[in-house]
């Protein structure tokens, strides 16, 4: 068969989506060319934002980070905004489609309410 | 068969040889429960062993068939459960250091149908920590360490339900269970050679199974050939009103192969990957290609509808659910004890999701799964190679790889389509590769036929490594 990109599945890869792709499982950017095309550098804007998200979580949820935990989580926070970025670029009507939490999956059966 | 040693023989086969009486479970309980102390402890595959609980079961198994009374093909039949999944009075540690001394004191319901099935459970088999939510970026993010490839032991399992796929792969039990929320089964299953299906979301109960991500994760079996994984699927779905997301319809298991009809020949659709690095993939893909088109398959190029981020969506659906699912243990000192602080990190980041960005991911999963399901309109079933790479080195960070991973993974847990990974051929340094079948919600049926189309032409099943 034919080879193509990943552009051809109709979906771009940010890299959380490669962080989690299969099971959870953290990939590098360098395990992807769609992964290498979406590193860049972080602005000092990014930076102070990251920093409050933190600053955020550590008062909200009472945490008391490790310094392995201080340390990896501005990667893991800026990766999650760009993901969320994404996901808001698609576009929704307000007021419209309900979410897939009831989940109507299955054709076969008939799910009990 | 003769030549393939009794524990590497499948479920179906071992079930067989046991109701005729050529063979005891006890025996082969003994067996498995050697294996899994020599072989599967040095593949750090093993969670806990069950040795009490197995000789009664297996004792009770050949009484009730000496009797006449026979349970069905999995009966004296012994398994492995990814450890995950509760088992009484037995430790359940999820794979975490964090849960180390973890008792729950009923069964899962898979366990309770396996129980009732006549299968014997012999361990409870290794698996990344907390099923890894948070994203790990090392094979020895497990109370276990770094469950080994059987095929060269200085690869990675796979994971999440790493020992499911060692220990089925290794020859240290029938068969076994393992749970996926975005390739936890498919993904061991293709590095490690064996069939593994994930089947559709709410097709089985999850009652007793840890969570990860309660609109996400599906439990399934690992083994040794796709009629395994029917005769197993059909003993654990049905009906539970113990889990209210599960289908109230049981599986039948018919057990054909898929013959398609020149006439009117099946659609198999393939789906896009790219394999201009990995030409040892494509040759194998070609060639299973060919088993297909041989038998009146008509296969066509697929693709995903486009303009949909379903990678994204359920990515942040898996960190919205699992970090909730997590709270208290993220608010505790208890975090710190996971092996991998990638792991940490990515719980504590999921904690700061919105519910809109949440439910928008929820929504536009809506709109994502009416598009993938209009593909049924044209496919019967879509196919490609489970992954691009083979498993990766156990020593080094799964970051340090330099192969493109590929995978099917985000469209098809988003939308809960069943999927099976079968063995497919090896690719560098003769490590095996798999072959993914994808089916529409409740085509179990299919996409398992169609494998026993593709294994009674081909014999990568059966090839097991030297162990």
């Amino acid at each position: 068969m034919s080879r193509r990109t990943n552009k051809d599945r109709g979906f771009r890869a940010t890299r959380r989506e490669l962080l989690v792709t299969s099971l959870g499982l953290l990939i590098s950017p360098n395990n992807s060319e769609e992964g290498m095309s979406v590193q860049r550098t972080t602005t000092s804007n990014e930076k102070n934002d990251i920093e409050k998200s933190i600053a955020l979580l550590i008062e909200q949820h009472h945490l008391s980070l490790t310094e392995a935990q201080r340390r990896l989580l501005p990667q893991q926070l800026q990766e999650l905004k760009a993901t969320i970025l994404a996901l808001r670029k698609f576009p929704l009507q307000d007021g419209d489609s309900e979410p897939a939490t009831l989940l109507p999956i299955f054709p076969l059966g008939r799910r009990p309410v | 068969m003769s030549e393939i040693p009794l524990h590497y023989l499948s479920a179906v086969e071992l079930g067989r040889l046991i109701r005729e009486k050529r063979l005891s479970s006890v025996e082969l309980t003994r067996l498995y429960l050697e294996r899994l102390e020599k072989i599967g402890r040095s593949l750090n595959a093993v969670a806990e062993l069950t040795p009490e609980l197995a000789l009664a079961q297996a004792r009770q198994a050949d009484e009730e068939l000496a009797k006449g009374y026979s349970r069905g093909p999995l009966h004296g039949v012994p398994y492995g459960a990814k450890d995950l999944l509760a088992t009484k009075n037995i430790p359940t540690r999820w794979g975490s250091p964090a849960h180390k001394d973890q008792i729950f004191n009923y069964d899962a319901t898979v366990i309770r149908k396996l129980r009732e099935a006549g299968a014997v459970l012999v361990a409870k088999l290794s698996m990344i920590e907390l099923a890894g939510g948070g994203g790990y970026d090392s094979p020895a993010a497990s109370l276990e360490g770094p469950c080994r490839c059987p095929w060269n032991p200085s690869r990675w399992a796979g994971g999440s339900s790493s020992g499911s796929g060692a220990a089925v792969s290794a020859g240290l039990v029938g068969f076994a269970l393992g749970t996926e929320t975005w390739g936890s089964i498919t993904v061991p299953a293709a590095f490690c050679g064996i069939s593994g299906l994930r089947p559709t979301y709410g097709r089985v109960s999850r009652h007793g199974a840890m969570t990860l991500c309660w609109t996400l994760d599906k439990i399934g079996p690992m083994a040794r050939s796709a009629e395994d994984c029917g005769f197993i699927l059909q003993a654990i779905a049905g009906p539970d009103p113990l889990d209210a997301t599960c289908a109230p319809i049981g599986f039948r298991f018919r057990a054909q192969p898929l013959v398609s009809r020149r006439r009117r020949p099946i659609r198999l659709g393939v789906l896009p990957h790219d394999t201009s690095k990995v030409p040892e993939v494509q040759k194998a893909f070609e060639e299973a290609l060919a088993v297909f088109r041989e038998r009146n398959f008509h296969i066509e190029e697929a693709s995903y509808p486009p303009d949909i981020p379903y990678n994204e969506a359920a990515s942040l659906i898996v960190m919205a659910e699992g970090s909730a699912a997590f709270e208290g243990l993220i608010r505790s000192e208890r975090l710190q004890l996971l092996a991998d602080p990638q792991q940490q990190a990515g719980l504590i980041a999921g904690l700061s999701i919105s519910s809109a960005d949440y439910l928008r991911a929820q929504r536009i999963r809506k709109i994502a799964i009416q598009a993938l399901n209009a593909l049924w309109a044209r496919f019967d079933l879509l196919i490609a190679p489970t992954l691009l790479t083979v498993a990766p080195e156990v020593s080094k960070p799964l970051s340090a790889g330099t192969e493109p991973w590929g995978g099917n993974g985000g469209p098809g847990n988003l939308a809960g389509w069943p999927s099976l990974s079968i063995p497919m051929g090896f690719g560098k340094e003769n490590l095996p590769l798999g072959l993914e079948i994808i089916g529409p919600p409740g085509g179990e049926e299919a996409i398992l036929a169609l494998g026993m189309t593709y294994q009674r032409e081909t014999d990568w099943h059966r090839k097991h490594p030297s162990l």
